[in-house]
């Protein structure tokens, strides 16, 4: 007891040597350790496919080759180190994979064998041993307790055949793999098999398997794709094929209110997490059979799966196939998001504005698939991803064509109203405060001048620290949990806004501008264009102080200049304005009735360009003819 | 550069703007100076002449399709008569922006801002020219479009403003200062249509020649009826001897307009809509003036141009001495003999053409035989 | 990497310029000092006394000490012997603390003694310059600018800039007073064919209601015993109450030398004859009985027909007005809103304007000699060519035209009650 005081004493006051061992450190890249082997073969690797892994670290392919020796490669580092003795991991078997077209390593020829380099096996072997061999050494199975080997006996036409299926726990709807696979391999293979099948391949998919969804595969490649997502693969002795069993039932939440986009005359799903319940939900709106659901696969290792959903009889093919080319050419390891995604794929980085549509709701991706364009979705993501997009689409919300024509097109000016005030409201208060006096109206002139002759600072830096207090409010009230969260926004505002006022930091108009442009911004449909506008909203401030309302001219000139070259898919971003198309009043700026929106857009150039015809409403020419 | 298209709704808003910022700077008072109450002659006879022409040049053109007047040029007469006209065009273009911009620069700085140096003003006018004309005429095009309505609507706020103050005696009367006066002296102010010189350039990207007639007579069917009812309002808002005296005459009449006690003094939004006006015509002549270079020197590209010829300009427009000078010059000078250039150059360079096709033809027909 | 090199050095490059320039124009609304009255003497010393007032903005809202409708401390007045406007602005810098920006100047006073010697000079600069408003409005005060500047103590409102602009609307609704906007001024003062006119303001006297006297009236002139409300120049009506100014009558100028005054009901057949009569409450004599007044509430019915014809070379001046009224007290009880009487009394209430407008035009044309109506309009339309007009001479044949007024008034409603009956005395 007295030695540990001591020791703490001793520990604060006396300058310490730095440890000798390091406590951990990212294993050095297998280039750069002495047994790098040229020829990819490793001197001990038969020895050790037993022995236990280290957790790989998480970004790089770690392909280090340790041993007990210190590490005094070619590129040795500063400081000796002694790494604890680590066993060989999965390495480099993509470049094996690659390099050994490894037909002859079926190991027919290797019967004898007790261990047998199961690390360099593609093709699914005859073997059941070198099947959970290699299945063992590539899930690292007693380390990662999630995935589960199950083996038992089938017994078919009077044989015994060993098998085991393969599984992940926790992806698996365990009732169906129990009620579909387990039951009738183990139970149902007793009965008697009518036909003369002698085939055991055929006699088990054929007949022993149930299930709604069975693939044959001789990959293991693919195999082990199948398993990851939720499948369940199926290995019998002395075949060289597997099966694998579509059983996914992992725990997702369900179908629920879309959070960002609230509407209050319409359906109220959002998409979620889950892929194909998302496929389901627009299948469920567009009973359509020229509706195409295409599978594609982006990122080399999360493998994510996306789908690429467009009506075929209406859509423009060259988007389809741009589209396509661009999902293709993504090279990425892992993807998480569909955001990341609209990321890879979008025309330009920089552009402040969107040019991907990304939205939660069924019904506004069904309609919009309706006009023409193209949709992704995501697995993991619950935000669809439609393309191209103009801008005016932007604005629109789901809402416009489910209310009726008078207040959509209402809600449509407000909106307009409400992006303008919330890009260029406080560029212009600066601009008409600092230069342009005679346009205020006096009255107001005096009650500002008397408001603001206590504050000391100038309007520009008034503007700025009210603007950066509402963003800072703004973000942390994202993070705030549960009831706090609206409460600090109305205290923060309110108090903020008074107390400010109160101490004379700003003047009072200072907290309309701000306040009624923040609002505007939250009046925007789309949250990505109302992120951009929040920047842009800075540069307009800048301007506006630097030469009043001709610098804001030049701001809105450039802005525009930017907005009407840039190009999203193909289709110019500002049409139907910038290049003029039809269709600009119908849907696009105001919106006609219903009975009047005839055509789809023009831009897109879909293969067929009347949705309505022109008597959409039949019941009223019937009425005319009554008379 | 040759995949771009555009319609013709886009080259007659480009024309249109191009000839209409006249009407914001002195055009008005220079038609009162010549005819008195009856300056909205001026504009209506000038653009019933130039249509005149303008059907001359386009019946000339017509075998010509989606050439622009240097590649005709270069067909007529080789590669000389292209230089030679190339680079008159581009002498009168380089004239016409630079002087443009200090005018501008020191409207700007006369009713916004005053304190600022000259140079200070002008780099805006320089920076967004450039960047402009970096992206392309697409952009510039696509946004005249939205532009353009803009202005218009600013200038219908000006005419109804302004209604109270309007009176019909002062257009009396009706000749003003005389019929040889107006009709005789004021022949050469055929040069303020001479924007229409774009339309000779846009060609390759306008297309078919149906479209090219209908570009050139509908911008100036426009700008007719632009300038004449813009004469003409002003003419009726300041009787005949003030309405002399005023630099920027829209600028005035934006400053009467008031309703209530509110809304008065509206100019500096006037200022707004009228100086993007201002920067589209800059960008689109930057980049005609740059695309014009390019062909007349048979050059790869134009991107890099627009940095040094930006800075030509900029360092041009400082040479008049003052404001009343740079004003005499462009009123004087440029819209006086513009109309060379404009007209007088390409129906010689068209006349010449026709005849060596003619040759051509002729001896091709020979060679058949 | 190189790439991105170049393009830091070229950013570096950027914001060093930025930093080189400045924001030259900007000025702060609270470092500025707003005006919101102008106003011009013969100097003593100098040319020219500048008078201002300026507006204190804190005390006029957001004054917590200070209370509201407290006029008098919601403005300065400040004055200064100068040689021009713009030395003046310099001079006064030396002692005002904030830069003075002009763009807010409601009024612009002249005295009677620079109006008489011509203000064309200082129009000119106030129109070359941005900042003035050309909706302000011009007075000319009989007494000084200073005078009558220092008189303006508003008490119905915080604000001197609201009293101004509110009293110089008052044309819409008396007849004693018009728009005279410095614009439209100018424009006249440069024209041949119309001359400017501008309000004429006084600075009222009395202290108390015991001191009130008719000396300055002009109701002798007109053969009254006893005088009408529109009787009086600015400065000569009978009143108290703390504020002093009163704008009534007009001030006649020819091109920029003011030559005449006229009296509030001169004023009104001004505004008849030019057509900017808009409405306002009429008091007449009665017709039929002796002492009692008539009320109508006059309004214009129509534009105002003017038209010259020329007997040889002399112009006549026809003049065509067109009124409609409604009853708003007819004192005598007479009962006039029967179908015979309204016939008398239409036709009284015309002769009566009639006669009015006729010493009215007779006083433009032989005292005043200045077309201040704008018949010169009408004769413009009849030339072909501006050197014909300039030709004809329109000033020098106005003096010796002649005139014809017709007057045409329409009795429309009266009021509530559609006749009087006579009061019920138990002393007869």
């Amino acid at each position: 007891m007295l030695a540990d005081i001591k020791k703490v004493l001793k520990d604060l006051f006396i300058f310490k040597e730095p440890e000798k061992i390091e406590k951990f450190i990212l294993k050095e890249k297998k280039s750069e350790t002495r047994q790098y082997n040229e020829s990819g073969n490793f001197d001990d690797g038969k020895a050790e496919e037993e022995n236990k892994d280290e957790p790989k670290s998480d970004k790089e392919e770690t392909g280090g080759e340790v041993t007990k020796k210190e590490s005094s490669g070619p590129k040795k580092r500063g400081i000796k180190s002694q790494f604890a003795p680590i066993t060989k991991i999965g390495d480099n078997k993509d470049k094996e994979e690659e390099k050994c077209q490894c037909d002859n390593k079926e190991d027919n020829g290797d019967e004898g064998k007790t261990s047998k380099d199961v690390s360099t096996m593609t093709k699914v072997s005859k073997k059941l041993s070198d099947n959970i061999a290699y299945l063992k050494y590539r899930y690292s199975i007693p380390d990662s307790a999630d995935v589960v080997i199950r083996e038992f006996n089938i017994t078919v036409k009077g044989k015994t055949i060993p098998t085991f299926i393969i599984f992940i726990d926790g992806m698996i709807n365990t009732d169906i793999l129990d009620m579909a696979i387990l039951q009738p391999l183990m139970l149902l293979s007793n009965m008697e098999i009518k036909d003369s099948e002698n085939d055991i391949e055929n006699i088990v998919k054929n007949r022993l398997l149930p299930h709604n969804q069975i693939k044959i595969l001789r990959e293991f490649s693919e195999i082990i794709d199948d398993v990851n997502f939720g499948g369940c693969g199926i290995f019998v002795d002395g075949i060289d094929v597997a099966f694998t069993a579509d059983i996914k039932g992992w725990k997702s939440r369900g179908v629920d209110r879309p959070n960002t986009e609230m509407v209050i005359r319409g359906p109220q799903e959002g998409f979620i997490e889950s892929l194909r319940t998302n496929t389901g939900l627009i299948r469920k709106i567009l009973k359509d059979a020229s509706l195409i659901v295409e599978n594609v696969t982006v990122g080399k290792r999360s493998k994510t799966p996306c789908s690429l959903l467009y009506v075929k009889d209406i859509v423009n093919d060259s988007l389809v196939e741009e589209v396509k080319r661009r999902l293709n050419g993504i090279n990425i390891d892992y993807l998480i998001d569909s955001g990341e995604l609209e990321q890879l794929l979008e025309d330009n980085s920089f552009l402040a504005v969107p040019q991907i549509i990304a939205t939660e709701r069924p019904d506004r991706v069904a309609a919009m698939l309706t006009e023409g364009k193209v949709a992704i979705l995501v697995q993991g993501s619950p935000f669809a991803l439609v393309m191209p997009a103009t801008h005016i689409d932007l604005f629109h919300s789901s809402e416009d064509s489910y209310i009726r024509f008078p207040y959509a097109n209402l809600l449509r000016i407000i909106r307009l109203c409400a992006v303008a005030m919330s890009l260029l409201l406080p560029g212009f208060y600066i601009a008409i405060t600092n230069y342009h006096h005679e346009m205020i109206p006096t009255d107001l002139l005096f009650a500002i001048e008397a408001s603001r002759e206590r504050v000391p600072f100038p309007s520009l830096v008034e503007i700025l620290i009210m603007e950066f207090a509402f963003e800072f409010i703004r973000e942390a009230g994202i993070r705030i949990p549960g009831p706090l969260g609206s409460t600090l926004g109305i205290i923060g505002g309110l108090i903020l806004g008074q107390a400010a006022v109160a101490a004379n930091i700003v003047s009072p108009i200072m907290i309309i501008i701000v306040a009624v442009t923040g609002i505007g911004s939250f009046a925007i449909p789309n949250f990505s264009l109302g992120y951009a506008y929040r920047i842009l909203r800075f540069v307009y401030i800048f301007l506006g102080a630097v030469a009043g309302f001709f610098g804001i001219t030049a701001g809105l000139f450039l802005q525009g200049i930017w907005l009407t070259s840039a190009k999203s898919f193909g289709v110019p971003f500002m049409s139907p304005l910038g290049p003029v198309t039809k269709g600009a009043a119908i849907d696009q700026v105001l919106r006609a009735p219903i009975w009047k929106q005839e055509k789809r857009p023009d831009y897109l150039n879909v293969k067929k360009s009347e949705k309505q015809s022109h008597i959409s409403r039949q019941w009223l020419e019937d009425d005319k003819k009554r008379k | 550069m040759s995949d771009v298209r555009f319609g013709k709704q886009e080259g007659i808003f480009m024309i249109v703007n191009a000839m209409s910022i006249q009407l914001f700077l002195g055009l008005p008072r220079r038609m009162c100076e010549a005819g008195g109450p009856a300056g909205w002659m001026i504009p209506l006879y000038t653009s019933l002449i130039t249509l005149v022409l303008f059907f001359l040049v386009s019946k000339l053109y017509s075998p010509f399709e989606s050439k622009d007047i240097l590649d005709i040029a270069h067909f007529a007469g080789g590669s000389i008569l292209r230089v030679v006209v190339g680079i008159i065009f581009i002498i009168e273009y380089i004239f016409a922006l630079s002087i443009l911009l200090r005018i501008f620069g020191e409207d700007i700085k006369i009713f916004a801002l005053n304190q600022s140096p000259l140079s200070f003003v002008i780099i805006f006018f320089i920076i967004v020219m450039v960047i402009a004309s970096y992206v392309g005429i697409e952009g510039i095009l696509r946004l005249n479009i939205i532009i353009l309505p803009v202005v218009a609507f600013a200038l219908l706020l000006v005419l109804f403003g302004n209604i109270n103050y309007m009176e019909i005696s002062n257009l009396f009367p009706i000749f003003g200062t005389g019929p040889y006066e107006i009709f005789v002296k004021e022949l050469s102010r055929i040069s303020i249509y001479s924007a229409l010189s774009g339309v000779y350039f846009i060609a390759p990207f306008i297309g078919k020649h149906k479209d090219f007639k209908k570009v050139g007579y509908w911008s100036l069917i426009i700008i007719c009826l632009l300038f004449t009812l813009g004469t003409m309002l002003y003419i009726l808002v300041v009787p005949y001897p003030t309405s002399t005296e005023y630099f920027i005459p829209f600028l005035h009449l934006a400053r009467y307009v008031s309703y209530g006690r509110f809304f008065q003094r509206i100019e500096s939004v006037f200022i707004l809509m009228w100086t993007l006006s201002a920067f589209s015509y800059l960008s689109g002549g930057l980049f005609l003036l740059l695309y014009m270079i390019k062909k007349t020197f048979r050059l790869e590209y134009y991107r890099p141009l627009a940095i040094p010829i930006a800075i030509i300009l900029y360092s041009i427009c400082f040479i008049p001495s003052s404001l009343m000078y740079s004003v005499t010059i462009e009123g004087e000078i440029l819209r006086r003999y513009a109309w060379i250039v404009t007209f007088a150059v390409p129906i010689a360079v068209l006349i010449f053409a026709r005849l060596v096709k003619r040759k051509k033809e002729g001896g091709k027909c020979n060679e058949k035989v | 990497m190189k790439k991105y090199k170049i393009f830091a050095v070229i950013f570096m490059i950027l914001m060093q310029t930025a930093v080189f320039t400045g924001c030259f124009d900007k000025r702060e609304l609270d470092d500025m000092a707003y005006p919101v009255a102008l106003g011009f003497d013969k100097g003593e010393t100098n040319e020219l006394r500048m008078t201002l007032q300026m507006a204190v903005p804190t005390n006029i809202s957001g004054g917590e000490s200070g209370g509201g409708g407290e006029g008098e401390k919601s403005a300065i007045v400040i004055t200064v012997d100068t040689p021009s406007i713009y030395s003046g602005l310099s001079m006064f810098n030396t002692f005002i603390s904030k830069q003075i920006n002009m763009s807010h100047i409601k009024a612009i006073v002249f005295s009677k003694e620079i109006a008489q010697e011509g203000i064309s000079k200082y129009l000119h600069a106030m129109i070359r310059n941005r900042e003035f408003r050309p909706d302000a409005s011009i007075i000319v005060s009989r007494e000084s600018a200073e005078e009558f500047i220092n008189a303006v103590k508003p008490k119905l409102e915080t604000n001197p800039a609201k009293y101004y602009e509110l009293l110089l609307e008052g044309y819409r609704y008396t007849g004693f007073t018009t728009n005279t906007e410095l614009i439209s001024f100018y424009k006249k003062s440069e024209s041949d064919s119309i001359q400017p006119i501008a309000v004429l303001a006084g600075v009222g006297k009395y202290k108390s209601s015991d001191e009130f006297d008719l000396s300055k009236s002009t109701y002798l002139e007109r053969s009254r015993n006893k005088p009408l409300e529109g009787d009086f120049k600015g400065g000569a009506l009978p009143k108290v109450g703390g504020l002093d100014i009163e704008t009534m009558g007009l001030a006649i100028f020819d091109g920029g030398k003011m030559v005449g005054e006229l009296d509030g009901e001169e004023t009104t057949y001004h505004l008849m004859v030019e057509g900017k009569f808009n409405s306002m409450y009429f008091t007449m004599p009665d017709p039929l009985v002796e002492g009692h007044f008539i009320v109508l509430h006059v309004r214009r019915s129509r534009l105002t027909q003017k038209d010259v014809e020329m007997i040889g070379d002399k112009p006549k001046l026809i003049t065509k007005v067109f009124l409609e009224a409604d009853i708003l007290s007819i004192q005598s009880g007479y009962n006039y809103e029967s179908e015979e009487n309204i016939e008398i009394l239409q036709s009284a209430t015309e002769d009566y304007i009639r006669e009015g407008i006729e010493k009215y035009l007779e006083k433009t044309v032989k005292e005043f000699k200045t077309d201040s109506n704008g018949f010169g309009n009408k004769m413009k339309s009849r030339f072909l060519t501006w050197q014909q007009w300039e030709e004809f001479d329109w000033p020098s044949k106005f003096k010796e035209s002649t005139y014809e007024v017709e007057v045409d008034v329409k009795i429309r409603r009266p009021g509530l009650i559609v006749r009087t009956v006579h009061e019920a005395r138990s002393n007869k």
